[in-house]
């Protein structure tokens, strides 16, 4: 048996599809589970500063400063800022930056930060942003 | 406002000073209320004042981007924290409204250059404090003391 | 002692040849001269072309030399061969010394090697067509995967007698990429489509790279389990070659074991085309579809590219669609030589090597999925 007849009789063109379509399935699936493997391990790797993962303890850790909704907003701002920094950060130039972003009353925010521990001094001169802290009082 | 001695007295460095050395700075000290954001001092400028906080939150900027911040009452703020031959070698920025009790540079230098016993009393009690609290301040800065000695 | 004279000559090789024989050596020495001279996978085609010379010197029957007699040591060696047993063994050597990288870097030129394997059930169609039966349409297919080790190892499982024609084919083909590819390549693109150029890849963390022969084997053999033997030893290798702690394994398994295995496979493979068993008319047709199924598959992963890139923001070379059949990492390098015609400072090795290592996985999942159809 030869041509189209033999490929019907054989179910050819079924196996061809359904082939096709499971090599494709799995390499798909190959492929978007490997774009995720360097995220769950980013995730993994910063686990301390989860919520998911500090749930018992956020507990008990009742925040003993409560921010207001404004206060929380610029120490988002404030955050964000940080993380363009190096992790010993310049208290000075992130104070600056702060200013020149138009960030709401940057002194206060900043003296909410350090008072609340959010900033903490590295005893070196510079400050370094303690995520847990933040975490638990403004997230 | 608190008075000028009080905050004096609150504060670690001028706490062994007798009565009447306090009394003698207090003549030339006076109280002064800042607000959030004000700048008291820029670095490079000509140096006039050293300054005891009383309430409130400052930032002092030195060189290299490191700084410190002052926020109990007492914290004293010169020396080599702040100058050196006359120049300011740090920002201070008030981050809150502050109450500050201001002393003029130059009285202080002469108070405690006249002053032998309560001036080496208050320049151990700077060194130790000093020390121990800013151990990252070179010794690039710290001329005002030679100034008088 | 005249009759032991004639005895002795009618017992030589010059008595019992036959032109098949003759026609087979001459190829088996081409082979040789091809790997040699021209360096076309030289590791490859100089055991195959020797081992050809071995299978064609004409032996008489019965005393246990040929490679199809069941005594013979031949016989034994290939039975690596027939079991699938050295196909996975020299997947172990590839996954020890292949590097992931580039495909971590950016997952989406897995689909190239996917679309590549699109080849494979093409001409699955057109061989049942041409009037093979289905588990041999299959292995013939196969040889689109340009994956030697696969096309064996398929081919052992479902058509035994068709090992040393497949083989053979899929291994010239392969030897064959820098002359069969360019071609195809300069036919499907455009200039402009040439010249473009790449993303820098991100920088890939090392437990990534660990992590990903574990996943990738989980979860293509859980999808295509007749996957697992080839699959399993090249995730395995990889993640002796990653996990750092297993380097003296790495080490043998992509050093002394995948060469003594392709010794073995290779010479055994050469010695299986005798010329009364391979020169036949099926060889022909599978030479043939072989080379259609070849050029297929390339054109079918130039032709993904060019479609990925009416949605991708970022283009990509369609040339690395040429990439996706397996072949490493020659076509990979035909990629790069192509693209540096163009733009000598264009440099996509390193960008093809994402699909052309996909290509192994996908011609591996695609030759368990027709495993387990024809079982």
């Amino acid at each position: 048996m030869y041509g189209l007849n033999a490929i019907n009789a054989h179910n050819g063109w079924a196996i061809s599809v359904v082939g096709v379509t499971i090599v494709f399935t799995g390499l798909v699936m190959l492929s978007m589970a490997i774009a995720q493997i360097h995220k769950l391990l980013d995730l993994w790797e910063n686990r301390n500063e989860l919520s998911l993962f500090r749930k018992k303890e956020s507990v008990n850790v009742q925040p003993q400063v409560q921010l207001t909704p404004g206060q929380k907003e610029s120490a988002r701002q404030f955050k964000l800022l940080a993380e363009t920094l190096d992790e010993h950060f310049s208290l000075p130039r992130l104070l600056s930056l702060a200013r020149v972003s138009g960030i709401d009353h940057p002194h206060t925010t900043l003296a909410v930060l350090l008072e609340t521990n959010i900033i903490v001094d590295d005893t070196q001169g510079y400050h370094v942003w303690d995520i847990s802290q933040f975490k638990i009082l403004v997230s | 406002m608190e008075s000028a001695i009080n905050i004096l007295k609150k504060s670690e460095l001028f706490s062994n000073l007798a009565e009447n050395d306090l009394a003698e700075l207090r003549e030339v000290m006076e109280t002064r209320t800042v607000q959030a954001g004000e700048t008291l001092t820029s670095l490079g400028d000509t140096a006039t004042f050293f300054f005891v906080l009383h309430t409130g939150t400052i930032l002092v900027a030195l060189q290299d981007g490191k700084s410190i911040v002052m926020k109990n009452s007492g914290d004293f703020i010169g020396l080599e924290l702040l100058s050196s031959k006359g120049i300011y070698t740090a920002t201070l920025t008030a981050l809150t409204p502050c109450e500050i009790a201001v002393i003029p540079r130059d009285a202080f230098l002469a108070f405690i250059q006249e002053n032998s016993p309560a001036a080496e009393m208050f320049m151990q009690s700077w060194d130790r404090h000093h020390s121990l609290m800013y151990p990252f301040i070179t010794e690039q800065n710290l001329t005002d003391k030679d100034y008088h000695y | 002692m005249e009759h032991l004279f004639v005895d002795f000559f009618q017992n030589t090789g010059f008595y019992l040849c036959d032109y098949r024989n003759i026609v087979m050596i001459l190829v088996g020495m081409t082979f040789i001269y091809l790997g040699i001279a021209k360096h076309y996978e030289p590791l490859l085609l100089v055991p195959i072309g020797f081992g050809m010379l071995m299978g064609n010197i004409p032996v008489f029957q019965g005393l246990g030399l040929g490679i199809y007699e069941e005594n013979s040591v031949l016989h034994y060696l290939y039975f690596g061969v027939t079991q699938g047993i050295y196909p996975p063994l020299i997947f172990l050597g590839i996954g020890a010394m292949t590097d992931f990288s580039t495909l971590l870097a950016r997952p989406v030129l897995m689909l190239l090697g996917a679309a590549a394997q699109a080849g494979i059930f093409i001409t699955f169609l057109g061989a049942l067509a041409l009037g093979f039966a289905p588990n041999e349409a299959a292995s013939i297919g196969i040889i689109g995967g340009a994956d030697g080790p696969t096309a064996i190892f398929l081919t052992a499982k479902l058509a035994p007698t068709l090992i040393g024609p497949i083989a053979v084919a899929a291994y010239s083909y392969m030897a064959l990429v820098p002359v069969i590819q360019p071609p195809i390549m300069k036919l499907f693109t455009t200039r402009k489509e040439r010249l473009i150029r790449m993303e820098e890849p991100r920088e890939v963390s090392k437990r990534e790279k660990m992590l990903f022969p574990i996943a990738a084997f989980l979860l293509c053999c859980f999808l295509a389990p007749a996957a697992l033997p080839l699959l399993g030893m090249l995730c395995f290798g990889n993640l002796l070659k990653e996990a750092v702690v297993t380097e003296r394994l790495a080490v043998a398994a992509r050093n002394a074991i995948i060469d003594s295995v392709t010794i073995l496979l290779g010479v055994t493979v050469g010695a299986s085309t005798q010329g009364n068993v391979f020169l036949t008319s099926q060889s022909v047709g599978i030479f043939v579809l072989g080379a259609l199924s070849f050029c297929v598959a390339t054109a079918c992963g130039l032709l993904f590219a060019k479609f990925m890139n009416l949605f991708l923001k970022t283009k990509i070379n369609p040339l690395l669609g040429a990439a996706g059949v397996s072949a490493v990492p020659d076509s990979a390098r035909v990629v790069q030589i192509v693209g540096q015609k163009e733009d000598p400072t264009n440099f996509l090795l390193m960008h093809a090597m994402a699909p052309n290592i996909s290509g192994v996985i996908g011609s591996a999942v695609a030759a368990g999925v027709l495993w387990s159809f024809m079982s």
